[in-house]
Parts: C-alpha cells; structure tokens; sequence
C-alpha cells in the first residue's frame, strides 16, 4: 500500500480544485481564483507537485494572437490517487458517552 | 512600462534555468489579468517564488548578497551626501564626511561590477583607516575644527566597515566561484 504524505491546507484545495472539474483545463490564474491562494503560494505547489509526477503541467498552443501561450494542469493517474487520499475527510473521533 | 510590467519581469528574469518555464507560464497568466490592482499583486507574488527559487542556487544566492550590498552602500553614501554632509557647520568636516560618501558609493559599484576589485578597494581602505588611527593616537594630531577625539573615531568606523566589506566580499566570491548547485 502506498503511503503518501499529508498535504498542507493549500495544497489541499488546489488538489480539490483540480478533482472537481477534471474535463476542463486548469490554469494559474483560475486555480488562484478557485482557491483563494496567492501566485506566491500557488506556483511553488504548483512546480513541487509537477516534480513528483502527481500534476501534468501542457501547454495550450490555441491561445488567441497576441498572447503568449497558457499553460494549463492536469493530475496524473498517479495525483489522481494521491488527491484522493488528500482530500479524503477524516474520520470524526469518538466521543465515549459518559453516562453518571 | 508600469511597476508590475518590471516586478514580472524581474521575477521571470530571476528563476533559476531550471524553472524558466514556469517563468513564462507565469507570464503568460500576467499578460492576461486585466485589473491593475490584481496584475500587481500577482507579480509581487511570483517575485516572492522567482526568489526564494533563486536563494536556493548558489548564483542567485550571489546575486541576492550582491544586490543587497550594492543597495545598501549606495543608499548609505547617498543619504551621508544630501542629509548628513550639508548639515555641518565647518568646511573640514563637511569635506570629510564627503570623501566617505564617496568612498562608500565606488564600494557600491566595486560590489556590482567586480568582487575581486571590491577586495582591494576594501582592503586599500581598512589599511588606510587603521593606519590613520594608529598615527592619530600616536600624535593626538587635531585640526582647528576636528578634535583627535572626532577622527580617532571615524578612523575605527571606516576601518570597522571597511572590515566588514572584506568579509562580505571573500564570502560572495567563494559562493560566486563554484558551480551552480542547489545548496
């Protein structure tokens, strides 16, 4: 069984962000606006979770002229497995009724 | 060009190699945020990564001291010049006090240009301050407006910075000489 690590919150939601609306394409300044994160703390996620193959990072070659083009975010089989176990709830603890 | 146009450039420009793309993805984010206000926060954000990027690489590590340096012995000579050298009331202490400023600002560009040159331009200086200090000592040589007391004490402030600036100078050039590696 593969153990991961436990993401932090920011990493969290842009991992939320990104398994809530898998059939568009994710981009930087969407994903900030989806999150409430800062381009400050969004793209360091952003490259460390590219590195350990959890995120595929493309190119979209079909922005319009003038602009220079987008790159846009994807999780891999692999972030996709690793998303799930990140954003998985965690179970409530149990609180033993005491009865006197 | 606006002050965000020059933060997202200075941040792309600053990535180590081995991030330039995100560089240009976080650019190409720019190039399309409309709102001013957002434009400027999102380029003050990426500078925050394009640093803390580069901090972690021997040349930008470098280049960071390097930049801090400069500033702050050319912000230094500056401010003696317009604030503190116009405000003495003899001729002696105003030349004085001048020549420092001065002083400090060819550090300034010693430090942007050639760290080997700010070696010797430094070491020039400790020597010079800490023989001044020791002839003043030695002779209690005063002029008719300065007392001993005022130069022995501006001899061992120069020979104290100018201390400081060979140490911040053999350390830049020791990170500066070996290969770019992430620390």
């Amino acid at each position: 069984m593969t153990r991961y690590r436990t993401p932090s919150p920011s990493t969290r939601k842009i991992l939320t962000a990104l398994m809530t609306q898998t059939n568009i394409p994710h981009y930087g300044y969407g994903l900030m606006k989806e999150t409430g994160l800062k381009s400050g703390t969004l793209y360091p996620i952003l490259m460390r979770l590219t590195e350990r193959g959890y995120l595929k990072a493309e190119w979209d070659l079909s922005s319009p002229t003038g602009r220079p083009p987008r790159q846009h975010y994807e999780l891999t089989p692999l972030g996709i497995n690793y998303a799930r176990h990140a954003v998985k709830p965690k179970p409530t603890p149990v609180m033993w009724e005491v009865t006197p | 060009m606006k002050i965000q146009d020059i933060i997202m450039r200075c941040a792309a420009h600053m990535l180590p190699a081995t991030q330039a793309e995100w560089g240009q993805a976080m650019q190409a984010e720019f190039a399309g945020i409309t709102d001013e206000r957002e434009r400027l926060k999102f380029a003050v954000g990426c500078l925050q990564v394009s640093l803390i990027g580069a901090a972690q690489t021997r040349q930008g590590l470098s280049f960071i001291g390097r930049g801090l340096v400069a500033i702050g012995l050319a912000s230094f000579s500056l401010y003696g010049l317009l604030f503190i050298a116009t405000q003495f009331q003899t001729p002696q202490f105003t030349t004085l006090f001048t020549a420092l400023c001065f002083y400090y600002a060819g550090a300034a560009g010693f430090t942007v240009l050639s760290l080997k040159g700010l070696r010797i331009y430094s070491s020039l200086g400790f020597a010079a301050a800490i023989i001044a200090w020791m002839i003043l000592k030695l002779t209690k040589f005063e002029t008719s407006d300065i007392s001993n007391f005022y130069l022995q004490a501006l001899s061992f402030e120069v020979s104290i910075m100018t201390g400081a600036l060979i140490v911040a100078a053999i350390y830049l050039s020791l990170i500066t000489s070996r290969d770019e590696a992430v620390l």
